[in-house]
């Protein structure tokens, strides 16, 4: 089911207007507006929150489509797992508040604006962020042994989303909602069936901690970004998602994000959590990882070709899939590492 | 049906040669989109000239496959059906092969520079 088109911008700024005036006071004002994306399923505008003397510059990030078996969080969990972690100490952008019907904004919210790099090349590759690259894998290990300690019980809310229930199933469920046979899916899926390790432990997961979901200076490290995967499972499910060959962005002997080799990450992570990274399970979650990265590319080219949201970006996803169905392939025969 | 000169890879390349020209120079919220359509156009143009080639290939591929599992199937939605089954568990070395065949097809059409040394194609 999608949403009803989303208002003229004009009028999505006097609603923000007054959502901000009814919780900072009539003075307060918006100002220096950009869009920064309208996508296919979410609107984000920075904006200046101006009080009096003060500005602090913000993100408004709004809903413009639910996708029919969507594998993202509704924007109000999102708002509660910012929330959550921003309380457990993991950077994220700090949450200001979240819309309410009173906004007619229908369903987002407004978090601060963290500054910094998030394209993958200019991180792995321009002499700027040199010291952010060497800082990188004892950062990300700590961080991911913060986030891993969040109390399940906080985390409950997450329990009942698909991901977090079976996360082979809800793949499977996904795809055959869009209706495109993937032999290389269904082979990789039969491997995971028969191979799977033990799940040690289950805590709450980023679920797309990845090279352009962090948001970085030359130091390092300043928020975790896009939540909207963010579900209960595995610890090691983090470390196969963010050592897919995808996110190496051509560094391909760095497989930590195209960052850093595995062991100073597993390293570092033990070190800061007091819990060995499981190589083998590793593994195995990234071959989980190229299944669920294939189905997403699906989700895009099926909201391209259905006509739900059009865009060359989303039809290249779909030629795109062949590509990760051959990585997959390649890392199954190991091949590929 | 016969058309008139130019013939649609040659169309085809030239609009994509036209995008790439004014990429660098359309506004930058646009500038992605313009990349993509370049990368559209250059996968249509294989189909075109390789798509035939990569299709018998698939065929080919899920031909022996057949072959020695002895279940018989004619489409990627067959055997996709026949892998969630379990019933190619026997035979998982050759049907790895056979859907890494069929998958390299797919590839040669979408972006051949992707695959490995050793799968791209040796030019004579």
């Amino acid at each position: 089911m999608s949403t009803p088109a989303p208002a003229a911008p004009a009028e999505i700024l006097a609603r923000l207007e007054r959502a901000v005036r009814r919780r900072f006071g009539n003075a307060a004002a918006l100002a220096n507006i950009s869009v920064a994306t309208l996508g296919g399923s979410n609107r984000t505008l920075l904006f200046d929150l101006v009080e009096g003397a003060a500005r602090r510059r913000l993100v408004f990030r709004q809903e413009t489509y639910r996708l029919p078996h969507s594998p993202f969080i509704e924007p109000h969990l999102q708002y509660q797992l910012l929330t959550l972690a921003a309380r457990h100490e993991v950077p994220v952008p700090a949450p200001i508040f979240e819309f309410t019907p009173e906004d007619e904004l229908d369903r987002g919210y407004v978090v601060a604006c963290v500054d910094g790099e998030t394209l993958p090349r200019r991180l792995l590759t321009d002499s700027r962020f040199a010291a952010a690259r060497a800082n990188f894998p004892g950062e990300a290990g700590a961080i991911l042994a913060r986030l891993h300690r969040v109390p399940l019980a906080e985390a409950a809310f997450l329990a009942d989303t698909p991901d977090s229930r079976d996360p082979i199933a809800a793949q499977l469920e996904r795809l055959d909602h869009y209706g495109e046979a993937h032999p290389a899916v269904e082979l990789a899926v039969r491997w995971l069936v028969r191979h799977a390790p033990a799940v040690r432990r289950r805590c709450l997961l980023h679920g797309d901690f990845r090279t352009g979901n962090l948001m970085m200076d030359e130091q390092g490290i300043r928020a975790l970004l896009d939540w909207e995967c963010a579900h209960l499972g595995d610890p090691m499910e983090e470390f196969g998602w963010l050592c897919l060959r995808s996110w190496r962005f051509g560094m391909l002997d760095k497989p930590a994000g195209g960052f850093c080799a595995r062991e100073p990450l597993y390293a570092a992570y033990a070190a800061a959590s007091g819990e060995e990274v499981d190589a083998q399970a590793v593994h195995w979650w990234e071959v989980f990882g190229f299944v669920r990265w294939i189905v997403l590319n699906v989700m895009q080219a099926h909201g391209h070709w259905t006509g739900a949201r059009r865009s060359p970006a989303f039809a290249a996803c779909g030629r795109n899939t062949c590509l990760i169905e051959y990585d997959l392939l390649m890392t199954l025969l190991g091949r590929y590492r | 049906m016969s058309q008139n000169l130019p013939g649609l890879p040659d169309i085809l390349r030239e609009v994509r040669a036209f995008i790439e020209a004014v990429t660098p120079v359309v506004p930058e919220q646009d500038r992605y989109h313009a990349m993509c359509c370049s990368y559209l156009l250059a996968v249509a143009e294989r189909e075109l000239t390789v798509g035939t080639a990569a299709e018998a290939e698939m065929q080919a591929a899920r031909e022996t496959l057949s072959k020695v599992s002895g279940i018989p199937f004619s489409s990627e939605e067959e055997l996709a059906i026949c892998l969630r089954e379990g019933k190619l568990d026997a035979d998982w070395e050759t049907a790895l092969q056979s859907v890494l065949r069929q998958v390299i097809a797919h590839v040669r059409v979408s972006k051949p520079t992707h695959l490995d040394p050793i799968h791209q194609e040796r030019v004579p």
